[in-house]
């Protein structure tokens, strides 16, 4: 699946959507789903979209690039990173 | 497609001033649903072309068969706009959409919202401009 990393410009959040934007190093934008009306959420859902408004917020208040997982043709986020694994 | 966007979500979306540009559906680009592919982009070019609007776009549409997507691009300059089949150099702007999908965008049957939200839509690079193109080509 592709993987985009950039820096947060955006984290949009509605109480059924929610979106952000990263700038990756060329300058290119682009905007993320992270939620968008799910007919039905669990909790473990609701705890996963929590920690990445955490992690988009960390990265965008510190300047830290983020990596975002989505399927390919998709603007659907499947994972997150902040940070790598040493 | 079924509607995506709730009115609920839809009346918030519309405060924002990047997506709402996004919630009205696009003129008919074409009569026909299953119109050439080249049409529909002949026509946004032509409905574009209306702006002082300098900027290179490419629209990368994907087959549902898994084949590469092919690429169609608008050069825009004051006034005009030149379409072609084919990538170009260095857009400002790239739209990775699915080929049904830009044919229902096309038909307008479904907003360019409710494209993005299924996840079969995605916008790179000048993401504002996105915003400008649409609200041009809707005449607004």
């Amino acid at each position: 699946m592709p993987i985009m990393t950039g820096t947060v410009s955006c984290i949009r959040v509605f109480d059924d959507a929610g979106f952000t934007q990263l700038v990756d190093s060329a300058g290119d934008e682009e905007i993320f789903i992270l939620w968008f009306a799910p007919p039905e959420i669990s909790a473990f859902e609701r705890i996963m979209h929590s920690t990445w408004v955490s992690l988009l917020r960390e990265a965008m208040v510190n300047g830290l690039p983020v990596s975002v997982v989505h399927p390919d043709g998709n603007a659907r986020i499947t994972s997150l990173q902040l940070g790598t694994l040493q | 497609m079924g509607s995506a966007v709730s009115p609920e979500l839809a009346a918030r979306v519309h405060g924002d001033r990047v997506l709402a540009g996004f919630l009205s559906p696009l003129p008919r680009l074409a009569e026909r649903e299953e119109a050439d592919l080249g049409q529909t982009f002949e026509r946004f070019g032509q409905l574009a072309s209306r702006s002082r609007l300098t900027a290179r776009v490419v629209f990368q549409v994907r087959a549902a068969d898994g084949t590469d997507p092919r690429p169609w691009s608008l050069e825009l300059t004051p006034g005009a706009c030149q379409v072609s089949a084919g990538a170009a150099h260095r857009p400002d702007l790239t739209v990775l959409v699915g080929e049904a999908t830009w044919r229902q965008l096309a038909a307008s049957t479904v907003s360019p919202l409710e494209a993005f939200a299924t996840g079969e839509l995605r916008v790179r690079g000048n993401v504002r401009l996105a915003s400008q193109l649409v609200e041009l080509v809707r005449g607004e």
